[in-house]
Order: C-alpha cells, then sequence, then structure tokens
C-alpha cells in the first residue's frame, strides 16, 4: 500500500481514499459492487423532489432560445451544378422558411405550455408546504387538546376520589351517633349470628361498615375476620390479590357509596372472592316508602338506597354463579292495627289497610347473598 | 422522588440495549436514595412475548418491579404483513392499520391502563423507555397531561419510525432524554417537532479489566491481531456488511488479521479461516477480547447510542463506526478516537492506517478514554439525569408541544 501522510491528528480519511483512487490502488468495481449490498440494507424512505420541474424549466429555456436556420447551399464543383442549386433554392427556401415559422410558432406554444406547468407545478408545491405547515400545527393544537381532556379526566377522578375518601363529621358525638345507627336495629342484630353460622369454614372474612356485633359473631366463632370502614373498603379491595378472601360482608354501606363504587365493589368481588366463596350485602331496602321518608334521612351519610334488582343484576353480570335475596324484617312494626269485625266491610278496609302497609312498610333491609 | 419507569422489558436476564439502559438508571436512582418502580411484564423475548417471569410485584436490586401477564404472544404471520404495509409501505397508511399495527407489536399486557394509572397518581415523575412498543404508545397518550413524563425514545433512524402514528405521541412528553446530540436532530427531523430535551446519554464503566492473553488462549489466537465486533449477528446491525467487507479486505490484503465477532446469531455468518464467530458471552470474556482488540468495529446502521462503542473507547480502543448512522459518526467526531469509514474503500482504508501506525492507534485510545470520562462517567450522568428529571417535575404535567414547521 502507498504509505498516507498521517500524523497524530486525525487524518482525513477521505481524501486518502481519493489519492488511492487516483492512483489506482483502490478499484471501483469492489466499491459498486459492495455499494449495491450497502445500499439494500438503507431504509427506504421516497423524499419529495423538484429537481423534475428545474429540468423542464431548463428544457424550456433551451428550446426557446433555439432557432432553426437552413443554409441553403448555392455552390458546387460540378459544372452547372450552382444554377441546379439556386433554382431549387429558390423553389424550395419559401418552404423552408414557412416550415420554419410554424415550427417557430409551435415552438412558441410549447415553451409557453411548460412555463405554465412549471409555474402551476410551483404553484401546487407552495401548496403543499402549506398544508405541511398547517398540519403541524394541527398536529400540536390535537396533542394540546388531547392532553385537556387527559387533565380534566385526571381532575374529574380525583375531585369524585376526594369526594369518597370525605366523611361527614357530626361533631363531639359522631361516633356515638354512628354506633347507634349500627346498633341500634335489634331485629337486624338477631340475624348476625344466624350470617356468621353461614360463614363459617370461609375465612378469611372482610367486613366493610356495619355492626361490631357482627364482627363479634364472626370472630367468636374463629372465623378470621378484617373489618375496615365503608369509605376504605373499596381501596382495600383494589389493593387485595385474586382469590384473597373466603367472604366479603358488606353491611350497610353501598347506601353510603356513589353509584359507580357500587358497579366497582361487587365487579371487583368476583375477583377477590375465591371460587365457591360468598358475598353479603345488606342494605336499606328502597321498596319500602318509610325508608325513603325516614331512614334515608336519618343518616346524613346515606346518599341513595340500591334497589334488589340492581345488585342482582351486577352479580349476575359479573360472574357470579347463585345468588339470592333474603329480606331481613317484617316491618310490621309500623303498621296499622286491624279493624275488629267480621263482615265484609270490615275485611274489605283491613285488606285495603294492608295493601297500603306493604307499601309503606316493607322490610326495611335486606341481604343479598351471592355465591362465586 | 418517588419514580416510575415503563419498559417493555425488564430484568437480569433481559438482553438488549435500551432495557440495559432502564435497569442501569433505575438501579441508581435507588443508590442516591430515589423509590423506583417499574411497570413491566412477563417477557423476557420481544419476538413472542411469551411469559418468563411470574407475575406481581418483586423486588431486583431494590428497584420494585411490578409485571403484568402479556394477554397474548405476538403473532409473527399477521404482523409481518402488516409491518411490511407500516413500515416499509408506501405512505399514507390508514391510521386504523396502523393502530392495529402497533396493537399486534405488543406487548399488551393485562389490566396495563388501570396499572399505570394506578402508578402515574402514586409518583412523582413516569418516564417511559423506547418510542416503538405499544408500551409507550399507548402510556404517554393516557398519561399526557395527568403527571409529568419523560421519554428515552432510544430513537434510531430506521422504517417503523416513520409511522405517522407517532407524531401525536412524540408532542406528549413533558420532557426528552436523549442519548446524543444527533438524536435531538432526528427527533426534529422526523417528526416536525422541536423537543424539549436534555441530552443525557448512557454511563459507562470507566475501569475495564481483563486479561487478553486468556481470551487469546481460549479461541487459539497467539499474536495476530485481530478487529473486534460486540453484537447481535444481524443484516440490520451490520454484520453482513462488516463480514463482505472484511472478506473483501483478507482477499486484497493477505495477513494475519482475524475478524473476532462476539454475539448471538439472529442470521449466522459464513464461515471464514479468519472470523472468530465466538456466539454469546459473559462481561468476563467480553473484557478480555476488549483489552487484546487491534480496534473495535461498530458497523450498524441504527444506534441511538451504542453502548458497546463507549465501552470500547473506554478500554482504549480505537474505533471504526458506521458513518451513515449519525450517532456513531458523532461518537467519533466529538472524541477524534477513529474514523466513520462510509463504504468499502473507507474501510480499507481506515483498517491499513490503524495496522500500520501503532502510534495513532496509542493516541485514539488516550482520547477515546479522556471522551468517555468526560461525557459519560456515571456520576456525571446520573447528575445530568437527576437535574433532567428535576425539572420535568417542576415542569408539572405540561406537554412538550412545540413544531419545528411554522
Amino acid at each position: 500500500m502507498s504509505t498516507p501522510n498521517e500524523n497524530l491528528s486525525v487524518p482525513d480519511l477521505r481524501a486518502v481514499v481519493d489519492r488511492r483512487r487516483d492512483s489506482g490502488e483502490l478499484s471501483a468495481d469492489i466499491e459498486d459492487e459492495l455499494g449495491a449490498h450497502f445500499r439494500s440494507l438503507t431504509s427506504f424512505r421516497p423524499q419529495p423532489t423538484i429537481d423534475a420541474l428545474a429540468s423542464i424549466e431548463r428544457a424550456a429555456r433551451a428550446l426557446a432560445a433555439y432557432h432553426v436556420t437552413v443554409d441553403v447551399q448555392l455552390e458546387s464543383d460540378v459544372p452547372g451544378g450552382s444554377g441546379v442549386h439556386r433554382a431549387t433554392g429558390r423553389v424550395v427556401t419559401p418552404q423552408i422558411d414557412a416550415l420554419i415559422e410554424q415550427i417557430d410558432e409551435q415552438r412558441d406554444t410549447l415553451v409557453a405550455s411548460l412555463d405554465q406547468f412549471v409555474a402551476t407545478a410551483h404553484e401546487v408545491l407552495s401548496a403543499l408546504d402549506s398544508f405541511e405547515a398547517r398540519r403541524e400545527a394541527c398536529e400540536d393544537t390535537f396533542a394540546r387538546a388531547h392532553a385537556r381532556v387527559n387533565a380534566q379526566d385526571e381532575a374529574i377522578y380525583q375531585l369524585q376520589r376526594e369526594s369518597r375518601q370525605r366523611t361527614i363529621d357530626l361533631g363531639a358525638d359522631h361516633d356515638r351517633f354512628v354506633e347507634r345507627m349500627r346498633s341500634g336495629d335489634d331485629v337486624l342484630a338477631e340475624h348476625d349470628g344466624a350470617i356468621a353460622d353461614q360463614l363459617v369454614g370461609y375465612d378469611p372474612v372482610l367486613q366493610i361498615g356495619g355492626r361490631h356485633q357482627m364482627l363479634d359473631a364472626l370472630t367468636a366463632r374463629g372465623i378470621g375476620t378484617v373489618r375496615v370502614e365503608a369509605p376504605d373498603g373499596l381501596g382495600v379491595l383494589r389493593e387485595s390479590g385474586g382469590d384473597a378472601f373466603g367472604a366479603l360482608v358488606v353491611l350497610g354501606a353501598v347506601e353510603k357509596m356513589p353509584a359507580g363504587d357500587v358497579v366497582e365493589l361487587v365487579s371487583l368481588a368476583a375477583h377477590k372472592i375465591r371460587p365457591g366463596g360468598k358475598l353479603l350485602i345488606e342494605t336499606l331496602n328502597p321498596l319500602s316508602l318509610s325508608v325513603h321518608s325516614h331512614d334515608l334521612f336519618a343518616d346524613p351519610r346515606r346518599l341513595r338506597l340500591v334497589h334488589p334488582e340492581l345488585l342482582e343484576y351486577l352479580v349476575e353480570s359479573s360472574g357470579f354463579g347463585e345468588w339470592r335475596i333474603e329480606w331481613l324484617s317484617t316491618g310490621a312494626e309500623g303498621r296499622a292495627k286491624p279493624v275488629p269485625g267480621g263482615d265484609a266491610m270490615v275485611d274489605t278496609l283491613n285488606e285495603n289497610f294492608a295493601r297500603v302497609d306493604r307499601l309503606l312498610f316493607a322490610p326495611r333491609q335486606y341481604l343479598l347473598i351471592g355465591v362465586r | 422522588m418517588k419514580l416510575a419507569f415503563v419498559v417493555q422489558r425488564y430484568g437480569l436476564e433481559v438482553a438488549g440495549g435500551a432495557e440495559r439502559h432502564c435497569r442501569e438508571f433505575a438501579e441508581r436512582l435507588v443508590e442516591r436514595g430515589h423509590e423506583v418502580t417499574v411497570l413491566t411484564n412477563c417477557a423476557r423475548s420481544y419476538v413472542d412475548w411469551s411469559d418468563d417471569y411470574e407475575p406481581g410485584d418483586s423486588v431486583v436490586n431494590g428497584v420494585t418491579v411490578r409485571r403484568l401477564r402479556v394477554v397474548r404472544p405476538r403473532d409473527a404471520v399477521v404482523f409481518d404483513d402488516l409491518n411490511a404495509r407500516v413500515a416499509w409501505g408506501r405512505p399514507p397508511v390508514a391510521s386504523f392499520i396502523q393502530r392495529e399495527w402497533m396493537r399486534q407489536q405488543g406487548p399488551e399486557m393485562d389490566g396495563y391502563e388501570g396499572a399505570l394509572l394506578d402508578l402515574a397518581r402514586s409518583h412523582d415523575v413516569v418516564i417511559f423507555f423506547t418510542y416503538l412498543y405499544s408500551t409507550t404508545f399507548t402510556g404517554l397518550l393516557l398519561l399526557a397531561g395527568r403527571v409529568p413524563t419523560v421519554l428515552h425514545p432510544t430513537l434510531h433512524d430506521e422504517a417503523p419510525a416513520y409511522a405517522s402514528i407517532y407524531r401525536q405521541m412524540f408532542r406528549m412528553p413533558t420532557l426528552f432524554a436523549l442519548s446524543t446530540p444527533e438524536e435531538v436532530e432526528l427527533v426534529e427531523r422526523i417528526y416536525g417537532v422541536r423537543p424539549r430535551h436534555r441530552v443525557i446519554g448512557v454511563g459507562v464503566d470507566l475501569a475495564i479489566e481483563g486479561q487478553p492473553d486468556r481470551f487469546r488462549k481460549q479461541y487459539a489466537l497467539t499474536t495476530e491481531p485481530y478487529l473486534l465486533y460486540v453484537g447481535r449477528l444481524d443484516p440490520g446491525k451490520g454484520s453482513d456488511e462488516l463480514f463482505d467487507f472484511f472478506a473483501a479486505y483478507k482477499i486484497r490484503r493477505p495477513g494475519p488479521l482475524k475478524l473476532v465477532v462476539l454475539g448471538d446469531p439472529i442470521k449466522a455468518l459464513p464461515a471464514h479461516p479468519d472470523v472468530i464467530v465466538t456466539g454469546f458471552v459473559d462481561d468476563e470474556v467480553r473484557n478480555d477480547a476488549l483489552l487484546g482488540a487491534q480496534a473495535f468495529v461498530q458497523p450498524s446502521y441504527f444506534e441511538s447510542f451504542s453502548m458497546v462503542v463507549s465501552e470500547a473507547l473506554s478500554a482504549g480502543l480505537p474505533v471504526l463506526v458506521q458513518a451513515h448512522c449519525e450517532v456513531l459518526a458523532g461518537h467519533v467526531a466529538r472524541s477524534g478516537a477513529g474514523f466513520a469509514y462510509r463504504g468499502y474503500a473507507e474501510f480499507e482504508t481506515a483498517v491499513d492506517i490503524l495496522l500500520a501506525h501503532p502510534e495513532l492507534v496509542a493516541e485514539f485510545g488516550r482520547r477515546g478514554r479522556a471522551y468517555v470520562e468526560r461525557e459519560y462517567a456515571w456520576e456525571t450522568v446520573m447528575d445530568r439525569y437527576e437535574s433532567a428529571l428535576s425539572e420535568a417535575f417542576d415542569l408539572g404535567a405540561e406537554i412538550n408541544v412545540e413544531s419545528a414547521v411554522r
């Protein structure tokens, strides 16, 4: 090899290559041969080009500058030839001139057309450039709008979360009030033992909200139970692993939740309760008008009543295999006393009272029991 | 800070430059006192995304790793057809086709969006690695405007990068963490957006130790000089071209020079008496090989940083790199520690010069080491990175929208 004149600075590699090419040391063949392979690896990215337009413009200018001339030969070495040339020239030249004139006209028309084409093409390209700039602006606008929608969505989520976490404080007597609301119903407390009996062998049990008597009844039967307050229930469920519980007991809680949380609660329960495990939801019965006028307002934490048909639908659609509703109280304590007597009018009167009583004083609570 | 990384694969056993890059940053941030969670999946291979790790939370070198199951493995037949259309076909490609291509590319993970939102709501900054996959595409579009986000695109000048589906995505991060100055230009050129960015780079271990003689003995080399290539044997990485160039070189310059290739074959090289292919080797063998080489060759067209080049420079090797890759050419231009070759003639000439001028080799080695010490010592890189993350946090959920075209 020829020795390049390098020193300790970075040699100009390309200059060395050029010198080698000039000297014939590097053949172009190898480069070309490998160049095909080299090019085959580069990615295909067609780029718009206006080189073709520049070529057309150059061709139009060349065409405009070109003038056809005819040099008629008049001289001849052949005796008498010049005369023949002149005679022929006189006949032919006007025709040739006319022809040239026609060609010039056609050429001018062609050049004008090419100029018009190039100008139009430039306008189109300029419009494309403008479109490209507008497209970028649209991308920006869409991106900003997208982020703004996300930000609004996040703000709504945070508001909802804060709303869920907000507890209503009734002042110094808050705890006593809550406990009174929980334990005040002796009829319900009677059911606790029966419910707890159903959950033997289903531990661990998660109890969301409700009476401490229920927790006592469960633990008394040796059922491992964790009790959390209603506002914390969803969070605990979300963070629990799949099939984490044998049973989930939700007492007096769903009427204090936003509707979306009730849907999520049942949906989560279907994943967090192991197959064969139980979901128990006890809540106020909206089929009783007395509940609407009394219970709903007695505790300010209650937001809405949850219809048993809605809970049945949620349980079914979440994949629970079986479910049933149990009515937890008769509601008889509020009913009208029957009118004594036995004739037809009294019977009709009592029957009508009974119909109104059923509407007013249907069972105050119901219990949904689902089996996964 | 509480920092969350989102990456398409993660783990000590996962090969891949971007994934290793992510893990190095996550672990070093933990060492600096940050709380780091990584959201990823159970796959080790990007070819089919099959579940290899257990789903759920685990701790890897101090980093909490949350793995989700991959919904389904990649269907190569469907994906390859879509890829041919989206990445290599003539544009424009309909948006719904591009979205399906993205979905098929994967990894599609069970409960990803919910997990991502939970992560975003409990961390200060969410950091995405690699522009290409649906983890980043879905994630950035979901989190933009909600939480500060940082994108390490690890962008290559490759065909899929030109899919128009990415134009929106590249406007979504709060801040770009880029590997090189060339990557800034590439983002602007392809996506028409002027990225709010910091050039971070990737750190490199400055003290590379090994026993070159052990490597020579193991692979039956005596005193022959050798060029070293470390990486996948993959046409896209330029390994075919390197083989062709080297074979041509040996025809024109018979002599003792060898080519040593360390890496897993995606496409095996033909047999050649002067080419030694070792397959994948551990760090010890790689360091032995680095310290005994005449020069390091990086023929790849598509690099966003090239950690192996920075390691070779750290080991004091001159580098011969693919000039068509702007990032590699940039390393050489900034370090002055080798040659960027464009085509066979320049490759041959560069090799000739290095073999004939040991004093130049030594000077290149000094320059290379100085370059990585200056730019890519881990302490320096992590200082830059922490500063960038703080900037992203201060910016809040503001997105990066500034078009290059006005």
